[in-house]
């Protein structure tokens, strides 16, 4: 079963309520993840309660700020300060903040995780976690072309592959 | 009054296994402040695999890591092949099981090696990678690599493991048993 099935949307209303909930019940936070959608970021929240996974979505539109869970799991600190390195995306409540120089350098560019502006992004992939096995697979990334980028001048790379699958 | 003054520390200095700078602040010849930056080794892999394509994607993550390699290939792998819903050979299953557990192996006995030498206990260090060094030949008979296996792909594995080497294997992995199991003994003074 895909672990995309247990993805549960939260908002900035219930985000601690559900993360002190999970706390209760002995989940350890494994770590964040964050994804560019084009309208805001996606911040996953992954748990895990002995060998069940757990995870909670939290979209955060753009200009908004995410709401930090340090309080209540005090390693989430260094991935959600990461996630404002890379992202960009201001955290609010955070127990000790890089001030976006945790893992960048006074010099790196800003929020260079970001998705390149000009490109059309829908990084969701929609109906993938429900697809049947066999059926035909729905693009993972629809990235319309960027006519001014350089990488658009660039042939795609070839996909076939030497020698077969066991 | 006492002058302050900024050292930077690293990011490269020889007592350093990783880089690291540690901004130290000084009172005249006193340490009050020590401001670590420690992105020196981001390499920004997120950003590289995003600019490639699924199979090329294979190789990139199986290098996020030198010690775990085929762990991480083998879960991209099955992500992938989750959100294609790519069936995979049950035999290909098996051997990446076989791969990930010699895999994790050489990865434990490589941790306890060198967390022993980081405390000093050189003798346990030689004693672990005496061992770990039986589990590598076993990774280098049957993938051709040491370290970095590459043997996982999207929708199986890209070698087999013929059946004339499961005796060497299991000659390799009783010999690793029948000297890890004093060591341990006597490492925990037991």
């Amino acid at each position: 079963m895909s672990a995309l099935l247990h993805t549960t949307p939260v908002t900035s209303e219930n985000l601690l309520h559900e993360v002190a909930l999970l706390k209760q019940q002995g989940c350890r936070l494994i770590t964040l993840t964050c994804l560019d959608t084009g309208n805001g970021h996606d911040v996953l929240y992954h748990f895990a309660r002995k060998y069940d996974m757990i995870h909670l979505r939290k979209h955060v539109p753009t200009g908004q700020p995410l709401i930090s869970i340090s309080t209540l799991f005090g390693c989430a600190m260094i991935v959600e300060n990461e996630i404002k390195d890379h992202f960009g995306v201001p955290v609010d409540g955070l127990t000790l903040d890089f001030q976006g120089r945790l893992v960048l350098t006074e010099d790196a560019p800003r929020a260079p995780m970001n998705k390149p502006c000009g490109m059309d992004i829908d990084a969701r992939v929609p109906g993938a976690a429900t697809a049947p096995a066999g059926a035909p697979a729905p693009a993972p990334v629809s990235v319309k072309a960027v006519p001014t980028s350089a990488a658009a001048a660039v042939p795609p790379p070839a996909s076939g592959t030497k020698g077969g699958a066991a | 009054m006492s002058q302050r003054s900024i050292i930077p520390f690293g990011p490269q200095h020889p007592v350093f296994p990783e880089p690291i700078q540690l901004r130290l602040v000084l009172e005249d010849e006193k340490v009050v402040e020590a401001l670590p930056a420690i992105g020196y080794v981001h390499r920004g892999l997120e950003k590289l695999a995003e600019q490639k394509d699924f199979l090329q994607d294979v190789y990139l993550i199986e290098r996020i890591c030198g010690i775990c390699s085929f762990m991480h290939a083998m879960n991209y792998c099955q992500g992938i092949e989750q959100l294609l819903g790519l069936p995979v050979p049950d035999r290909a299953r098996y051997l990446r099981v076989i791969w990930a557990e010699i895999h994790r192996m050489h990865s434990h006995l490589l941790f306890l090696g060198l967390l022993a030498d980081s405390f000093g206990y050189e003798n346990l260090f030689m004693q672990c990678m005496r061992c770990r060094e039986d589990i590598v030949q076993v990774m280098e008979m049957t993938a051709g690599n040491r370290i970095l296996l590459t043997t996982c792909c999207i929708g199986g594995v890209r070698k087999d493991i013929p059946a004339n080497l499961i005796d060497q294997i299991h000659l390799a992995l009783n010999r690793v048993c029948a000297r890890l199991s004093p060591t341990t003994t006597r490492s925990r003074n037991a």
